[in-house]
């Protein structure tokens, strides 16, 4: 019952997200920075594989009830259900097993039953469908830690920008404060002393990562302040928040556009750090990181069995935050108008 | 100068209390017993409680009280210990001691951790320095280099290079190299314990590093002074050396003092994969014997290296730039 009622958010907030970029996309006033951002072929590659990355990001979240009682099997695992299990390592597109010396008689057993294009990892489990599993614990930490980072630094800033004075001095110092503490230390000391897991992760990354965002819209909020619309909206009569939420936050909503994306990256390469360390995600989640550990082992066996590292490295984390980053880059070239240029 | 550095420095005061106070909430208001669990869960109660106790957990949090009872460890009653110390024997006060005297306590080997980081510091000082000397030379000499090929295929691609390097996680450029060198290439492991940690530190740090600097030169060279020294005839070089590199030494001077500190905190996942017994394995070995003393010093040292450099920093603007007033 409860999967079920996960399965509908995840449906609904695809939705939403694609109702967003839907009205990103149509929206008439950012028509010269959309065929700006079209004209570029790297940015339209680096889009379309963020979107992959989100698709099987999801679908991996949705789970599918299941007769058998297997736990934990959402509908990536359905959909590639028909591949088949080896015996053990096999390397990528290879006809036979890798690393049963002992077997090496009988042909038959060492047989490959499927093909894997990266490959079979210790289990004979393909590293593939294991790299495309990882792209959901990177969804969800990056939607999880933008979740409280987000609204954590959108708010401050825009409060400390708008209100000066006080307010904006405890603000400031608050920002101050955080980012004095370095992040990696922050984020092991909360997981030392909350636990592991996903949702501590977040928790830990977003507490921390919200000072960017914050200054960013502060300084933002000193510029617009000053601005005719917002003297308008004031002279109206209109309420505090109705000018800050309606009139000013769709103002500054290009930055915040801009540090997402960038944030998004930062935060799967910090996931594949912490789990690297060993405070990351809990055993058996299958994310990137968790991946890289497992191929430090493999590394050094002889032959090396170089496909898990290759797939979690150059399938799974650099395809996404290259694109992220490319795609981050580029934004700010089309929306932020005093930006230098990255080209 | 000794005025602007003292006052600078009282103006950090309240960012070092906050500091403290977001560590002391961290490590001391949950309930130690939970904390204890997440890292025994199957451990039976007495295990928990002697885990609370060799962390010192057990005081009261923030004053002791004689008649208080308000400690978490004791069933009910209140341990014989406390009753003969003072009002300020509490987890409050004795850690805001520790950080106003920089004695630090003691690990869980009963080994003092002021001595342990001063005998540690110089092993990831040996390995960050070079590293981060590396690192800034040469990304500062690329980043010229394409400032000067500016706008042409090679600065285009330079740029995508560098964006994929900044995409690729510390942990990937360890394996790649330690499986590349140690083992396709069978470089002698000494050499490779000297080497190799300096090599994957400067490849992971050269890719934003160039990109930073490049930004930084290309902001100067939109500058009106520079159409005008190109004017005069100034060549290309000329203008490089003698105009955009000594007016983008504050962004430079900025990254560079900010991060000198954490030189000798070095890098939690390098020196434990090399054994190198820095700082950052002392932070590795912590993490993994729950030892909560260290990670609370390595937190508070992290914070106090990041004021200093701060510090640093203004100070060096002083010294670079003439047109920087004291205030």
């Amino acid at each position: 019952m409860i999967t079920i009622l996960i399965d509908i958010a995840w449906i609904l907030a695809a939705a939403a997200g694609i109702v967003a970029l839907r009205s990103f996309l149509r929206n008439p006033s950012l028509k010269d920075a959309r065929d700006m951002l079209a004209s570029r072929l790297r940015v339209r590659i680096a889009f379309y594989v963020v979107c992959a990355y989100l698709g099987v990001g999801l679908i991996g979240q949705i789970k599918v009830p299941e007769k058998e009682r297997i736990a934990d099997r959402s509908l990536l695992d359905l959909s590639l259900q028909w591949i088949q299990k080896e015996r053990t390592y096999s390397a990528p597109f290879a006809s036979e097993v890798t690393g049963i010396r002992m077997l090496e008689a009988d042909r038959e057993l060492n047989r490959v039953k499927g093909i894997h294009i990266l490959g079979t990892d210790i289990n004979g489990v393909d590293v593939m469908h294991n790299v495309l599993r990882g792209a959901s614990t990177a969804l969800i930490l990056s939607f999880g830690t933008a979740l409280v980072a987000m609204p954590l630094g959108v708010l401050l800033g825009i409060l400390a920008g708008w209100s000066g004075g006080k307010l904006d001095d405890l603000i400031q110092w608050l920002m101050s404060t955080v980012a004095s503490i370095p992040w990696l230390l922050f984020v092991i000391a909360f997981l030392m002393v909350f636990g592991r897991g996903l949702f501590w992760i977040c928790l830990a990354i977003g507490l921390t990562s919200w000072v960017g965002t914050a200054r960013l819209i502060r300084g933002e909020t000193l510029k617009q302040k000053s601005l005719d619309y917002i003297t308008a909206a004031r002279a109206t009569g209109l309420s505090v928040p109705r000018i800050l939420f309606r009139h000013l936050l769709p103002n500054v909503r290009y930055l915040i556009i801009i540090d997402l994306t960038l944030f998004c990256s930062s935060v799967i390469l910090a996931e594949s750090i912490l789990t690297f360390i060993g405070i990351g995600v809990e055993q058996g989640t299958a994310s990137w990181g968790a991946m890289l550990i497992e191929s430090e082992k493999e590394l050094m066996r002889s032959p090396a069995i170089w496909w898990v590292f290759a797939g979690s490295a150059f399938c799974g984390i650099l395809p996404l935050v290259l694109s992220l980053n490319v795609l981050g880059d580029a934004l700010r070239d089309a929306l932020d108008p005093r930006a230098v240029s990255s080209r | 100068m000794l005025t602007y550095i003292i006052r600078r420095i009282i103006y950090t005061l309240p960012i070092w209390i906050g500091v403290y106070g977001i560590t002391f909430a961290l490590f001391h208001m949950r309930d130690p017993i939970a904390i204890a669990r997440v890292h025994m869960p199957q451990a039976p109660d007495a295990a928990l409680k002697a885990w609370v106790r060799n962390n010192n957990l057990h005081l009261p949090r923030f004053v002791n009280l004689p008649a208080d009872a308000d400690t978490v460890l004791v069933d009910g009653k209140k341990h014989p210990e406390l009753a003969s110390k003072s009002i300020f024997y509490s987890q409050f006060f004795l850690g805001f001691r520790e950080i106003i005297t920089f004695d630090f306590g003691v690990d869980k080997n009963r080994q003092p951790i002021s001595e342990s980081i001063a005998e540690r510091a110089p092993y990831s000082l040996s390995v960050m320095l070079p590293a981060f000397l590396i690192t800034v030379t040469l990304s500062v000499v690329m980043s010229l280099f394409l400032a000067y090929f500016r706008e042409t295929g090679l600065d285009v691609g330079a740029v995508l290079i560098t964006v994929a390097m900044m995409s690729i996680p510390v942990p990937v450029y360890l394996l790649l190299c330690n499986w590349g060198f140690g083992k396709y290439l069978k470089l002698v492991p000494v050499y490779n314990h000297v080497l190799l940690p300096i090599l994957v530190s400067v490849l992971a740090g050269l890719g934003g590093q160039v990109r930073f600097y490049r930004t930084v030169f290309l902001e100067q060279i939109e500058q009106d002074y520079i159409r005008t020294a190109r004017a005069k005839g100034v060549s290309e070089s000329g203008i490089l050396f003698k105009h955009v590199l000594p007016n983008s030494l504050i962004p430079i001077l900025t990254s560079v003092v900010m991060s000198l500190p954490f030189l000798i905190t070095g890098s939690l996942i390098l020196e434990h994969f090399f054994g190198i017994p820095g700082m950052g394995d002392m932070m590795y070995t912590a993490i993994y014997s729950q030892d909560f003393q260290v990670i609370k010093v390595m937190v508070y040292l992290g914070a106090f290296l990041y004021m200093i450099g701060a510090l640093l920093t203004d100070i060096s603007y002083i010294l670079a730039d003439p047109r920087v007033v004291l205030e």
